[in-house]
């Protein structure tokens, strides 16, 4: 039966396969040419390999038609199954594959897709056909498409790969598709029933099931010869490079303008021309959807970081609004765009969308500005742009947090070390409550982070002498000229004396009372129940509520005293200013010593001048003459008069005083007394400032020194008066000592004071005696006799805590001892906080004070130093 | 309750770490008896009532004596009935100084001190060096 049906093949396969007796055509040929003796088989005997056939030849009767159908069908397979293989062959090799189908083929073609309609038949053929296709791709092109990603692609090469492998798969996938196109599709279709048009559209019709079928498999299949990882990150790599040339991230200078659209539109054209390719070739959806979601991601990033997003210092202005715009009206439609090459829905980008994005962006310039959130504290209020960006980021309470907690990390860091002067600290902390307060006016973000700063700032001896001295400075016009540090050597900090000029009236006015208050906001909700809201967005009043009032108050008694004794031009507007402030804030009562400083240095110049008047009446009734000669002679004196009680504990060095000034004084008190009635007189010789004239061989001098530093140079003179400058005068520190009455270290200050002067000078270098310099030395002779001392300690008016410590010593001794008798050994901190404890008014002194109170004790002898404990001598 | 802020020699007592109603305090015997040159720790705990109530006093280290027993129970007048409100640590310690040169052998806790110690000085010096020891400082 075989021999009756002659093989029928078109020409061109036959030429073909004689010229080339590949192993494809005989794979190609399930069924061989010559039809094997099926017919001699016996009825419902499997053909063995040929299921379907074999199915129906099961069905089939034994009828003969049956099995000539059957044979029919094998011939039919053999010669369409021929015919595609060679179309597949030719797919590789030539762009113009296009095979005609004979008749033959076309015959058989119909035959074997004639069962469409059961819906299996032509289904073996398609299916057969992708099996072709994929050996013939596996064979012939994979390895091609393999080379161009074997290795790492480089950036510049991302999008030359990308595009030669679409055009590849491109030729490969149509030259496939081809066949299927041309000759089976249509036969299908054939076969459809008509269906009407309006439903033909999206009706899963047999002939598009297949189509699409075929098509996914092919494009499994070259995405399966593609590295999965490298081929992401090219493409994600690409889509973020275009998105940063789209969008100018990198290039600052505004080019042409002209040029600049040029190129954008250009990408505008590129990018999805690519994208579309690919998904076309099935690179596209999901991979390439994650893919450009990674670039999008980073190109938002990059959008962040750009130039665009810098922080506004000079418009000072928020950049959120250009954000938002740039999200909507720059990455959505690009978003968009990509999104519809790579074949999502048409629907447009929706609000919804967009306004998440744009939360996400504000999310992030939120936390890149954070990341420097100090450094923008440290440049307020240049940095207002970048506070203001915030503003936007810190809508909820987890950004909140993050804030807080990030900010305080980098303060703690960067700000809060021993390395940070305290006035570094104090400009921080106002920045820091400007900036918080302009973030958050509610004040809850402040009073988060400006805690750390608080327990530090308290921690520090200086804080209230800086902000207090910083008060008392008047600000200079012109802020850069940095202040010089006054003779206290107590660094100022400009940013609290600038504060005291706009001090705002309304301190007292409670928002949530102010039922007027149309800004009205409730607190925020990450604001404890306890929370009260920012009484007033003042610096001072943070400030001042640093400290306990009383501490407070009691350094500024200190230097406030010291200020009062330091001025002596009558004029105190600064004061009155500031203790009116503080009477404000602080209360009346607590600064009533205050108040009484500063009157009786207004009240003693009015005394001062009423007692000398009043003296020169009473000389005047005496002797007129004598009153005369003797003003003239004698050096005139004022006094301050000061209410001991309500002065902080003043210098007391006692010393004894030329007996003209002694003289002097005695006289005012008498004046004194007269007016004030029954009140003392208590003469403080150490606070003083004398104005003395000194007459050398060669030279006069004025200086204006303080009272010790003249007694010293007044020893000097009184022998003089009597020698009249025959010999020398010369005094020994330790004559000057006994002379005077005074402290030896205050003598050598003083002899230092004048040898700086060139007025004294050490007849031999380390003999303490000094001599007065009637003549100015030659510069030849200068230069060793050149005096080193050159910045004189300074003596304070008010006594330090140091001194404090030393008065209280003996006390302090007693209960030492007495802890380290009884409780045994133990180390300077348990020692501290025993004092602490049981002294009686307390114990104002640190740890470390402690320690040096020990070692006194030890170079006394009394206790012994056991490693990190101390103990009793035994 | 009044601090100890003068120094008197010899006699010296604080409060535990800051615990104002236990304190320590110490003797130095007196010279010229067989304490001669001893440090003697004591303890003082006050009751609420103080100075009402005479505050609590133990000897910590050993001591021979007859008013004192061996776990350093002190037999002394003024810590029991005879306690003023006008006692203070300072006079306790004073007493217990004294008590030491001058025990008071009528009410003797220790018989066989109150024995030798008016018959045989030397072997009650021997015996009060023996049972004396120093307190380190985990014993306080």
């Amino acid at each position: 039966m075989a021999t009756a049906i002659p093989p029928q093949t078109s020409n061109r396969t036959l030429l073909f396969s004689s010229i080339f007796p590949s192993s494809s055509v005989s794979h190609t040929t399930p069924t061989p040419i010559a039809t094997p003796i099926l017919g001699s088989t016996a009825p419902g005997q499997s053909f063995g390999g040929f299921g379907p056939q074999a199915t129906f030849s099961q069905d089939a009767d034994q009828s003969q038609d049956i099995a000539r159908d059957i044979i029919r069908r094998e011939k039919a397979w053999s010669i369409a199954t021929r015919f595609l293989s060679s179309a597949v062959q030719y797919a590789g090799q030539s762009q113009s594959g296009a095979t005609r189908r004979g008749r033959e083929v076309d015959v058989a073609l119909r035959l074997l897709l004639a069962g469409a309609r059961e819906g299996t038949e032509q289904l073996e053929l398609v299916e057969w056909y992708s099996h072709e296709v994929r050996e013939h791709y596996l064979k012939g092109v994979r390895e091609g498409v393999r080379e161009l990603w074997r290795s790492e692609i480089l950036i510049q090469d991302a999008g030359n790969t990308l595009a030669e492998t679409i055009s590849r798969l491109h030729a490969i996938q149509a030259a496939y598709l081809q066949p299927l196109v041309e000759h089976i599709i249509p036969i299908i279709r054939e076969g459809e029933p008509r269906q009407s048009t309006e439903t033909a559209e999206d009706a899963p019709t047999p002939s598009k099931l297949t189509a699409k079928k075929f098509t996914r498999d092919l494009h499994a299949l070259f995405v399966h010869s593609i590295p999965q990882q490298r081929y992401s990150k090219t493409l994600a790599f690409l889509l973020y490079d275009a998105g940063c040339r789209l969008f100018r991230l990198h290039s600052e200078k505004t080019a042409d303008a002209k040029e600049a659209t040029e190129e954008m539109q250009s990408i505008r054209k590129q990018v999805p021309a690519l994208l579309r390719g690919l998904q076309e070739v099935g690179l596209g959806d999901d991979r390439a959807q994650r893919a450009f979601a990674h670039a999008m991601d980073k190109l938002m990033d990059e959008f962040i970081i750009s130039h665009y997003m810098k922080v506004d210092w000079y418009g000072k202005s928020s950049v959120t609004r250009r954000l938002r715009q740039w999200v909507k009206e720059g990455f959505a439609p690009f978003v968009k765009e990509v999104m519809q090459a790579l074949g999502a829905s048409d629907e447009p980008v929706t609000a919804g969308e967009v306004q998440q994005w744009q939360d996400m962006a504000i999310g992030r310039l939120g936390r890149a500005r954070v990341d420097n959130l100090f450094d923008y504290i440290v440049a307020w209020d240049n940095s207002l742009g970048a506070v203001l960006d915030l503003k936007e980021y810190i809508a909820s309470p987890i950004a909140r947090t993050q804030l807080t907690s990030t900010f305080s990390n980098q303060i703690s860091r960067r700000l809060l070390h021993a390395g940070a002067t305290t006035t570094h600290i104090i400009d921080i902390y106002i920045f820091v409550i400007r900036a918080f307060t302009e973030l958050d006016p509610k004040c809850v973000l402040l009073d988060r982070v400006a805690r750390p700063i608080r327990r530090y700032l308290k921690d520090r001896e200086d804080t209230p002498r800086v902000i207090i001295s910083s008060l008392l400075t008047d600000t200079p016009e012109d802020a850069t000229e940095p202040p010089k540090p006054d003779h206290h050597r107590t660094e100022i900090s400009l940013e609290v004396a600038k504060e005291i000029m706009d001090a705002p009236s309304n301190i007292n006015a409670d928002h949530d009372f102010d039922w007027g208050n149309m800004n009205w906001t409730p607190d925020p909700i990450d604001a404890g129940p306890e929370y009260k809201a920012g009484r007033s967005d003042d610096v001072l009043s943070y400030l001042l509520s640093l400290y306990d009032r009383d501490d407070f108050i009691a350094e500024l008694k200190t230097i406030l005293g010291e200020h009062l004794l330091r001025n002596d031009t009558g004029i105190f507007d600064r004061e009155i200013i500031l203790l009116e402030l503080f009477k404000k804030r602080l209360g009346d009562d607590k600064l009533q010593a205050c108040e009484v400083m500063l009157r009786d240095v207004e009240d003693s110049r009015r005394i001062d001048a009423s007692i000398r008047a009043g003296r020169g009446a009473v000389v005047a009734e005496g002797a007129a003459i004598e009153a005369v000669a003797e003003d003239k002679r004698a050096p005139g004196l004022h006094a301050q008069i000061l209410s001991s009680f309500f002065w902080p504990p003043l210098r007391e060095e006692t010393f004894c005083i030329p007996p003209e000034i002694k003289e002097q004084q005695e006289k005012y008190e008498r004046g004194f007394e007269a007016i004030k009635g029954m009140r003392k007189l208590h003469w403080l010789h150490a606070l003083g400032r004398v104005k003395v004239e000194l007459a050398f061989e060669d030279r006069k001098a004025d200086c204006d020194v303080a009272t010790w530093q003249a007694a010293v140079i007044y020893a000097f003179q009184d022998e003089k008066g009597d020698a009249e400058g025959v010999l020398q005068v010369q005094r020994t520190v330790q004559q000057l000592v006994e002379q005077l009455e005074m402290d030896e270290a205050l003598v050598r200050q003083a002899l230092a004071f004048w040898v700086a002067k060139y007025v004294l000078r050490e007849t031999s270098p380390g003999s303490d005696t000094f001599s007065v310099l009637e003549r100015l030395p030659t510069t030849t002779q200068g230069q060793d006799l050149t005096p080193t001392v050159e910045d004189t300690p300074t003596v304070s008016a008010v006594k330090t805590q140091e001194d404090l410590l030393m008065e209280n010593m003996g006390i302090y001794r007693q209960f030492v001892m007495g802890m380290l008798t009884n409780g045994g050994n133990m180390d300077a901190r348990r020692v501290h906080m025993m004092l602490k404890m049981t002294v009686p008014g307390g114990f104002p002194f640190a740890v470390e004070d402690v320690a040096m109170l020990l070692r006194m004790l030890e170079s006394e002898g009394a206790v012994v130093r056991l490693g990190e404990v101390w103990g009793m001598k035994r | 309750m009044s601090l100890m802020m003068s120094s008197t020699p010899g006699v010296s007592a604080f409060p535990n770490d800051g615990d104002l109603l236990n304190w320590t305090g110490t003797i130095v015997g007196p010279d010229a008896t067989p304490y001669e040159g001893l440090t003697f720790k004591l303890s003082f705990n006050f009751p609420t009532t103080y100075p009402y109530a005479p505050p609590t006093v133990l000897f910590k280290t050993p001591i021979y004596h007859p008013n004192i027993d061996f776990s350093g129970r002190i037999c002394l007048d003024i810590l029991k009935d005879k306690w003023s409100a006008i006692y203070n640590v300072q006079s306790v310690l004073l007493s217990l100084q004294s008590l030491l040169g001058e025990p008071n052998n009528a009410s003797p806790l220790n018989g066989q001190a109150a024995e030798l110690w008016d018959k045989d000085p030397v072997e009650y010096k021997r015996l009060v060096l023996g049972r004396h020891r120093d307190l380190t400082d985990d014993e306080l």
